[in-house]
């Protein structure tokens, strides 16, 4: 993959960096990839294609790309930290996509922090990136250099930023409410940053798995002549790591020598930072973590789908009617009606939380439902990984019978059902 | 635990930096622990409760000790990297107790990095540090804040309550020579650590498994007016992480709102760090790899395990030729099959079979694989998971044992 041609662009409403990706070996039209932001914040955006080379490499990979060469210099710290990343992720999903190299036409060349440390972090509004801030706050007195100072906000994370379908546009409405509200109580200027990164590789399961932290490192690189580093609040906490898309030993390796990539907040499990929201009233209102849509009510979240009720349960009562969900009773027979999801795995880890946490409440019927729900993810778990004797009966089947058992046991069924 | 007495005075090799150690859980005796540092870096330290705070936690978790109560204010970073430390210790061990809660007795108080930023680097003379080194000079210039200063070299781990003994001295001096001579040729200055962390808890499985970083980081606390980044290489490589005291998961945590901890060079494995090094001969002439180090007349014993895989490293690197440290460069099959493969290392090697076999070396090439094929068979039959082990399972769990009864009857 060739990553060259960085421009700028400017119009009335946003400045642009932007640059152009050439595939080698992967069948794949070339594609320009940019990033913009109100022209007031045009001067925070850098003129080095460093951004774009994180998010390339990790997309570079996923399609085997022998190679990724920017033309231009690369910090010597990004590149040896790309090509970390792309071994790491190598030896987590793949053996047989191996770890592209990373060259630069022009060498590398270490880049210079800004003079004055200025700390930024991601925001979404769920429940992770509002304890970073929280976590912050507690922490560091305003005038530390560490105080975080700018909240990124992306459009195009979730969906395209082309994407005007009713659901795209209600959940962008949504952030953009939740998060200026929550960044003006939190003392924090918005940054909002509109990317078509996604696109390079819209597959779910590899965005989750693999690309989000490198996308928004790409996007935290593009701001490094304002911020020195920016937060990627955890997901997952320690006792809970799992190969992933962001990752407390990947999301460093996408520092460069201008700017530092902190992954925040392992320490802590998603029950403690319920409970750190539920004591910011500021924070719980503007606290949003749901993807469906459109909302018509103007609530934030809609309080039915697995992970409004997840972070219902993890609020407890009396903070989850102070949020803004258009639902937020929780019944055993909710509980039983929800999905396990792409990632059952996670379900399964959120939930055993909440289990303990109902029944230190003494709410023993949705302790039971909860518990039921993790049995359900981790035998989702089991089936979707191939494990136990199923699994490998499902191995043999697929490897030697050319799924001959699967398509009869299909055939069975749908003829059950007729 | 309570970490008390923190103060400052003359020590043995320099201004000693030291507290008490009380055990409150665990029936252990006090400990005086310490940091001797030299003039230059003593002249700007601090007797910073970070530092003793970030030492003694992995062996309060050892312990069991439920609260570690600190005279001074603690780094609320600290704090909560020293829980996630405790998370990822606990998730690779889970017979650890609960976490303990850091009490400090002043204050949270969030560090205040110094105004102009500025690194250091840990030096062993081994592989992972000169490759550390040799690169941090050729992607930084003089003046970059990411430029490494100083080199911080760790002294007295080795020799576990016998830090200040004529024997530990002396070895110290031996070391002391090829580590000035790396430090200058990297345009460095050289800035011996003495410590007797080990005190805490002298068990070499456990230093080595889950102690290491803290260890050797946790002095660096004391020296966050000098550095506001410290950076050690990498033992393990990011694609064959294995739970070690120095960890990509660990090492970073035990910094503070001053003090940037970063784990180095995860991409590249330990024969391609050789190989980057394969124009630095004085740095490759004075290489210190040996665990017993220095051992008889070379610093290096040539023998054991470490010294004879760096010596195959060099051989696959084609930098055999600059092996100086060495009583002996010559590695025949032979000194393999009579080696041992452990604590894993056996990845190590198996990185090693296709290079030899490229430089013609199919003789090692084909002694390593067998000895990796021996290592995984005994291992699996240790540890019960191959079929010899699904026997015994079902012997014990089905049977009552009445096969090994037999068996035991038949050849004792």
């Amino acid at each position: 993959m060739r990553l060259f041609d960085l421009r700028r662009e400017e119009t009335a409403d946003a400045v642009r960096v932007a640059a152009t990706i050439a595939w080698e070996d992967s069948d794949r039209r070339p594609r320009k990839i940019w990033a913009e932001v109100a022209p007031a914040l045009g001067p925070a955006l850098t003129e080095e294609l460093d951004g774009f080379a994180v998010a390339a490499a990790v997309v570079a990979q996923h399609h085997g790309e022998r190679r990724l060469i920017v033309e231009g210099t690369l910090c010597p710290r990004l590149a040896e930290g790309l090509a970390a990343a792309a071994r790491l992720l190598a030896r987590w999903f793949s053996a047989a996509l191996p770890a592209p190299v990373i060259e630069s036409s022009r060498g590398t060349a270490p880049r210079f922090p800004p003079p004055v440390p200025r700390a930024g972090v991601f925001l979404s509004g769920g429940l992770d990136s509002l304890f970073a801030v929280a976590h912050n706050r507690d922490r560091y007195p305003r005038e530390h250099p560490a105080s975080l100072r700018d909240a990124v906000v992306l459009e195009g994370y979730i969906f395209e930023p082309t994407d005007d379908s009713p659901r795209a546009r209600d959940y962008w409405r949504r952030t953009q409410k939740a998060t200026t509200a929550f960044a003006a109580a939190a003392d924090l200027h918005p940054i909002f940053v509109r990317t078509n990164l996604r696109v390079l590789e819209d597959d779910i399961g590899f965005f989750c798995a693999k690309y989000h932290a490198a996308m928004l490192s790409s996007v935290a690189h593009l701001l490094s002549r304002r911020i020195s580093s920016a937060t990627i609040a955890a997901g997952l906490d320690a006792a809970n790591l799992r190969a992933w898309g962001s990752h407390p030993v990947l999301d460093p390796l996408y520092s460069g020598s201008a700017l530092a990539v902190f992954h925040e907040g392992i320490e802590t499990p998603r029950i403690g930072k319920a409970g750190r929201i539920a004591a910011w009233p500021e924070a719980l209102a503007s606290l949003m973590v749901c993807t469906r849509g459109p909302l018509g009510s103007g609530s934030l979240n809609c309080g039915r789908c697995e992970k409004c009720v997840r972070t219902l349960a993890a609020l407890g009562p009396t903070a989850a009617r102070a949020a803004s969900f258009d639902e937020t009773d929780l019944t055993p027979a909710l509980l039983r009606k929800l999905s396990t999801g792409l990632h059952p795995w996670a379900v399964a880890d959120f939930w055993s939380e909440i289990v303990e946490s109902f029944r230190a409440r003494g709410q023993s019927e949705l302790a039971s439902a909860a518990e039921e729900l993790v049995s359900r993810a981790h035998v989702a778990d089991a089936w979707r990984f191939h494990r136990g004797w199923k699994g490998m009966l499902r191995r043999l089947d697929r490897r030697f019978l050319g799924s001959a058992l699967l398509q009869s046991s299909r055939r069975l069924r749908s003829r059950r059902s007729a | 635990m309570r970490i008390g007495g923190i103060r400052t005075g003359p020590g043995t090799f320099g201004t000693r930096f030291a507290a008490t150690v009380v055990w409150e859980d665990s029936h252990r005796p006090p400990v005086e622990i310490w940091w001797d540092l030299d003039e230059d870096l003593a002249a700007d330290a601090f007797p910073d409760p970070n530092a003793f705070v970030a030492a003694a936690f992995v062996p309060a978790l050892r312990h069991g000790e439920r609260r570690i109560a600190v005279e001074g204010a603690v780094c609320p970073l600290l704090a909560a990297g020293l829980e996630a430390v405790g998370g990822v210790i606990r998730s690779w061990h889970p017979a650890t107790g609960p976490v303990p809660r850091i009490e400090p007795r002043d204050a949270w108080r969030a560090a205040t990095p110094r105004a102009e930023p500025a690194s250091a680097g840990y030096l062993t003379g081994g592989i992972d540090s000169l490759h550390l080194f040799y690169s941090n000079r050729e992607d930084f210039p003089a003046g970059h804040p990411a430029r490494f200063s100083h080199a911080l070299w760790i002294r007295g781990l080795d020799y576990p309550g016998a830090e200040e003994s004529p024997w530990a001295v002396s070895q110290y001096a031996r070391l002391e020579i090829p580590l000035r001579e790396i430090a200058a040729d990297v345009g460095v200055r050289l800035a011996p650590i003495t410590t007797n962390l080990r005190r805490l808890d002298d068990d070499l499985a456990f230093f080595a498994h889950r102690f290491l970083g803290a260890a050797l980081l946790s002095g660096a606390h004391l020296l966050a007016g000098r550095f506001s980044t410290v950076a050690l290489g990498s033992s393990w490589p990011g694609e064959h992480l294995v739970p070690w005291g120095s960890h990509p998961l660990l090492d970073p945590s035990y910094g503070s709102a001053a003090l940037a901890i970063r784990h180095e060079a995860l991409g590249l494995r330990r024969v391609e760090k050789v190989a980057r090094l394969r124009e630095r001969t004085a740095a490759l002439a004075r290489l210190i790899c040996c665990g017993n180090a220095p051992a008889g007349a070379s610093i290096n014993c040539g023998r054991c395990t470490k010294c004879v895989r760096t010596l195959v490293e060099m051989e696959a690197s084609g930098v055999l030729e600059h092996a100086r440290s060495f009583p002996s460069v010559r590695v025949t099959a032979e000194t393999i099959r009579g080696l041992e493969f452990d604590n894993g290392t056996e990845y190590f090697w198996g990185t090693l079979v296709d290079p030899i076999r490229a430089r013609g070396r199919g003789d090692l090439a084909s002694a390593i694989e067998r000895k990796i094929r021996a290592t995984i068979h005994h291992r699996q039959r240790v540890e019960g998971v191959d079929w010899t082990g699904a026997i015994r399972r079902f012997d014990r769990d089905v049977l009552g044992g009445r096969i090994k009864k037999l068996y035991r009857r038949l050849f004792a």
